[in-house]
């Protein structure tokens, strides 16, 4: 019933659709063909869209609690976040000797009045007890460095829901999750996601934006 | 007799089952990134082709699909898309991309064997060829990477998936060829003139 010229003509139109129709999926699920990680399409999606700081409650090594945005405010300086568990025999430890000489470099420079870095504990089992014991072996400098733990379960998962930090159970007891350098700015909000391998650029990122808002 | 309604029976149900149970067993098979990949994806492939029975195609729905090349075209998308570490890692987050994900692999199923059937075999091997090639890059990436591409996966579960892609990609390939290997026989010799030019 149909000629032959009628249905590659149908036939032509119907690929047609599909190449539309694939290649407008692909840019949707790559973020425009810049990212196939979650991780990437998560960093570019903070540039284009800073994160506020949600709601939560912080208790530091010290044992006083603050919230995280009146923290972060009152401080004025911009701030690099960290998250990590204590306990951590992986990407933690390294993450935490870079931040050991990021400490260094901050001192060096004379930037503590400009840059600080925030380290948060994910991990419920750790309590001021643990941050301290931790701090002391990273050789924190309160002026510099300060680590918190979030006690309250919900404002927890919150608080990573929003930087988009996802924790997942590993075996032995560890967790894997998306390390990264977190760039807060003075009015709390996410402004950058640094890889946690390129300590130098997270730190020249944060002391770029903090020459910028002076 | 009977035991060809029997048969016929359980082919008509096996569609809607197996459906039943992808439905029911989302959460552990979306649980790793192997088990989300390659056993969940893939069964939906092959839930659609047994969904067959409950569906029609409209009337002159083939005029759009000549050589099954519409559909063909489609199946390079999608299993495309859905190697995209991230897609795979919204459809966890995000219901609707989860139903987009079912939705799109069972249709693909569902009109796969169709266009299979209507394809020229230089038109078959022209996709399962860039299929299994796209697959098996995906795979060695997955491997390769230091990074995980997907936030709620295991690294060692990525290195899994990426090996076991390769090994799907080779399967793929290897069955489609043993599936047409009387397309590869030599043509008989037509009969002609006896030849003469020597030699």
């Amino acid at each position: 019933m149909n000629s032959p010229r009628s249905s590659s003509r149908a036939t032509l139109c119907a690929v047609l659709a599909v190449l539309l129709a694939g290649t407008g999926a692909l840019y949707y699920g790559s973020s425009g063909f810049r990212a196939i990680s979650t991780e990437g399409a998560r960093r570019i999606a903070v540039v284009e869209r800073p994160v506020p700081v949600p709601l939560a409650r912080l208790a530091g090594a010290d044992g006083h609690a603050t919230l995280l945005a009146d923290e972060l405010a009152r401080d004025g300086r911009i701030a690099l976040v960290t998250f990590i568990y204590a306990r951590c025999q992986s990407v933690c430890r390294v993450l935490g000797t870079e931040l050991q000489q990021m400490q260094e470099q901050i001192q060096a420079r004379g930037a503590a009045g400009k840059v600080r870095l925030v380290t948060i504990s994910f991990d419920p089992r750790d309590d001021a007890r643990a941050l301290g014991q931790y701090g002391r072996m990273m050789k924190s400098d309160p002026g510099v460095w300060r680590l918190y733990g979030i006690p309250d379960a919900g404002e927890r998962q919150a608080l990573l829901d929003a930087f988009g930090v996802i924790v997942v159970p590993a075996p032995l007891g560890e967790f894997e999750h998306n390390a990264a350098f977190h760039l807060v700015d003075r009015s709390g909000r996410l402004v950058r996601i640094l890889d946690y391998t390129e300590p130098d650029a997270a730190l020249a990122a944060a002391l770029a934006r903090a020459a910028e808002g002076a | 007799m009977r035991l060809h309604e029997h048969r016929a029976r359980l082919a008509r149900w096996s569609g809607p089952a197996l459906l039943a149970v992808l439905l029911a067993t989302r959460a552990p098979l979306e649980a790793t990134m192997w088990r989300h990949m390659l056993v969940q994806l893939p069964l939906l492939v092959v839930c659609g082709i047994l969904l067959r029975p409950w569906l029609r195609l409209p009337r002159g729905a083939l005029r759009w699909d000549a050589q099954g090349l519409a559909t063909l075209a489609a199946a390079a998308f999608a299993t495309t898309y859905w190697m995209i570490p991230r897609a795979l890692e919204q459809a966890l987050d995000e219901p609707l991309a989860n139903a987009m994900k079912f939705a799109s692999l069972l249709l693909l199923g569902a009109l796969l064997p169709g266009a299979l059937r209507r394809a020229h075999i230089v038109v078959q091997l022209f996709f399962v060829a860039n299929i299994c090639a796209m697959m098996a890059l995906a795979g060695m990436l997955y491997r390769e990477l230091p990074q995980r591409l997907c936030n709620a996966y295991l690294q060692d579960d990525q290195d899994l998936t990426g090996s076991w892609l390769v090994g799907l990609a080779l399967v793929l390939g290897v069955a489609w060829c043993i599936a047409n290997a009387r397309h590869f026989a030599d043509p008989p010799e037509p009969p002609g003139p006896p030849d003469r030019s020597g030699g």
